[in-house]
C-alpha cells in the first residue's frame, strides 16, 4: 500500500512567529505575577490556589451556612448556590466579616431567593451560622460547636 | 532558541484545531450553565458585587440581569458559529471576549474558581488559527502553536497549584503535612471519603503524592505515545478520585487534555504516512516527522485511505 505524502507545513511568517512568543512571555509574566500575588484578586491569571492553604493538625475546622425562618412558619437551611440563591456557600465564607459587620447583607440573600422563587414560602429572618470542629493529630474530637454569627430581620 | 521556536510550533494537522473547535466551543456553552453558571442569578444580588482588580483597572460595566442576559445570548451564538468552523476569527475573538467578561462576572462575587485557566488560554488562541476544516490534514505551524499553548496551560494548572501551596505554606512539605484533606472532606466529603476522616495519616501520605505529581507534571509535556496516554489517564483518574470524594470535577481543565491528542485520528487524518522518499533532515521538509509524534501514537493504526 502506498500513501500520499502529507501536504506541506503552512509555516508561521516572522512576523506571526514574532507576535506569538511576545504574547507567551507576556502572558506568562502576567501568570507568575498573579502567583506572586497569592491573591483570588489577581483573576483570571491569578494563583492557583485551589486547596492550597492546609490547615494545622491542631486547627479547628469551620464551615458557614445559613438558615431562614419562613412564611409557612418553618425553619429551613439556605441553598447557597447558583440555582438557590444565586450566592454560594464559599462566597458567604468569602465574605463572612462583611456580613458580620453588616448583616444587612443577609436580605439580598432573601431578595435574591424571591426573585428567583417567587411562588415559595419567603424568608422572614435570617442566620447565619458557623459548625466549628477541633481537630487534634489531624483527627476530629469532641462535638461540632455550633455559633450564631448574624442573624437579619427581612424588611 | 530554535530548538524552543520549534517545540513551540510543531506541526498539528489543522483538522485538529477544528475538532478541538468542535468540542471546546459547546463546552463553553455547557460551562455557562452548568458550572459557572450563577452569572444570571447574581444579577439579582448586587449586594454581592466586589469586582476583582481587572473589574477594577478595566472599565467593565456592573452587572445587571438585562446585561447578563444579553452577554449570555451572545456567547451562545458566537459559541455555535465558532463550534461549526465559520468565522473562525470573528466568532473565536467574539467567544473570547464575551467568555471572559462571563468569568470575571461569575468570579466577583468572593469566591474564584480554579479550574479554568486552561479553558481560558483555549479560547484566546483557537481563533489566531484562523480557518481550519475538518478533513484538512495540512500540518500548520500556527495550529502547533496554539495546541501547544492549551498543553501548557493544563500542565500549569497543577503546577503552579503546586507552586501556590507552597508559597501559602512556606514549603511544600508544609502544605503536605498539614489538614487540608481532613479539612476538605469534613466540610464537603462524600460518605465514601469520610471513612477516611478516621484514617489522617492516609490522607497525608496522599498530600504528598498529590503535590509531588503537581510538582513534576511539565513532564508530561515531553511525553509521547504511550506514555503520554498514561500520564493523561492518570490524572483524569485524579480528577475523578477528587470528584467522588469532594464533588469537585475542575472538567473545564479536564476537557483541555483533549489538546494531547491526536484527534484527527478520528477521521482517518494523520496516521504516519510512509514517505515515497527518505525523509529530508535539512531543510523545509524536516519538520514534517515532528506532526505525527506530536500525540498519542498507538499501536493501532491499520486503517488504510
Amino acid at each position: 500500500v502506498t500513501h500520499p505524502a502529507p501536504p506541506a507545513t503552512i509555516r508561521l511568517t516572522g512576523t506571526a512567529r514574532v507576535w506569538r512568543f511576545a504574547a507567551v512571555v507576556a502572558f506568562l509574566g502576567l501568570l507568575a505575577a498573579g502567583t506572586y500575588s497569592n491573591t483570588d484578586d489577581s483573576f483570571p491569571v491569578g494563583p492557583l490556589a485551589q486547596y492550597s492553604t492546609s490547615p494545622d493538625l491542631d486547627a479547628e475546622i469551620n464551615s458557614a451556612y445559613v438558615l431562614a425562618d419562613t412564611t409557612d412558619g418553618t425553619r429551613v437551611r439556605v441553598p447557597l448556590n447558583a440555582t438557590g440563591t444565586g450566592i454560594g456557600r464559599a462566597e458567604v465564607e468569602g465574605q463572612l466579616g462583611r456580613i458580620i459587620e453588616n448583616p444587612e447583607l443577609l436580605e439580598a440573600i432573601a431578595n435574591a431567593y424571591a426573585k428567583l422563587h417567587p411562588h415559595r414560602p419567603q424568608y422572614t429572618h435570617l442566620y447565619l451560622m458557623q459548625d466549628t470542629t477541633d481537630l487534634e493529630d489531624g483527627r476530629a474530637v469532641g462535638p461540632k460547636v455550633t455559633r450564631l454569627l448574624a442573624e437579619w430581620e427581612v424588611r | 532558541v530554535t530548538a524552543v521556536a520549534r517545540w513551540w510550533t510543531a506541526p498539528v494537522p489543522l483538522a485538529r484545531v477544528a475538532l478541538l473547535r468542535a468540542v471546546l466551543y459547546p463546552f463553553v456553552i455547557v460551562d455557562m450553565f452548568l458550572f459557572v453558571n450563577d452569572v444570571v442569578p447574581h444579577g439579582y444580588a448586587p449586594e454581592f458585587y466586589k469586582p476583582l482588580l481587572i473589574g477594577r483597572i478595566l472599565p467593565l460595566p456592573t452587572p445587571t440581569p438585562t446585561l447578563v442576559q444579553v452577554l449570555q445570548w451572545v456567547l451562545i451564538a458566537a459559541c455555535l458559529v465558532a463550534a461549526s468552523g465559520r468565522l473562525p476569527r470573528l466568532a473565536g475573538w467574539t467567544v473570547a471576549v464575551c467568555f471572559l467578561e462571563w468569568l470575571i462576572i461569575g468570579m466577583s462575587y468572593g469566591k474564584v474558581d480554579h479550574d479554568h485557566l486552561a479553558l481560558i488560554v483555549a479560547v484566546l488562541v483557537l481563533p489566531t488559527v484562523g480557518r481550519a476544516r475538518f478533513r484538512d490534514p495540512t500540518p500548520s505551524e500556527a495550529a502547533g502553536w496554539a495546541l501547544r499553548c492549551i498543553q501548557l496551560a493544563v500542565i500549569l494548572t497543577y503546577f503552579l497549584s503546586a507552586v501556590a501551596k507552597s508559597i501559602r505554606s512556606g514549603w511544600p512539605w508544609g502544605w503536605a503535612n498539614g489538614a487540608v484533606f481532613v479539612w476538605a472532606i469534613s466540610r464537603r466529603g462524600s460518605d465514601l471519603a469520610r471513612n477516611l476522616l478516621d484514617h489522617p495519616e492516609v490522607l497525608r501520605l496522599a498530600q504528598w503524592g498529590l503535590i509531588a505529581v503537581e510538582l513534576l507534571s511539565p513532564v508530561v509535556l515531553f511525553l509521547k505515545g504511550r506514555l503520554l496516554a498514561l500520564a493523561a489517564l492518570f490524572f483524569l483518574s485524579f480528577h475523578l478520585v477528587t470528584y467522588l470524594a469532594i464533588g469537585i470535577h475542575f472538567l473545564p481543565t479536564v476537557v483541555c487534555w483533549l489538546a494531547f491528542a491526536p484527534l484527527e485520528r478520528l477521521l482517518g487524518i494523520g496516521r504516519r504516512a510512509v514517505p515515497a522518499t527518505p525523509a529530508p533532515t535539512t531543510g523545509e521538509g524536516a519538520a514534517r516527522d515532528d506532526v505525527a509524534t506530536s500525540g498519542f501514537t498507538t499501536g493501532a493504526q491499520t486503517r488504510t485511505h
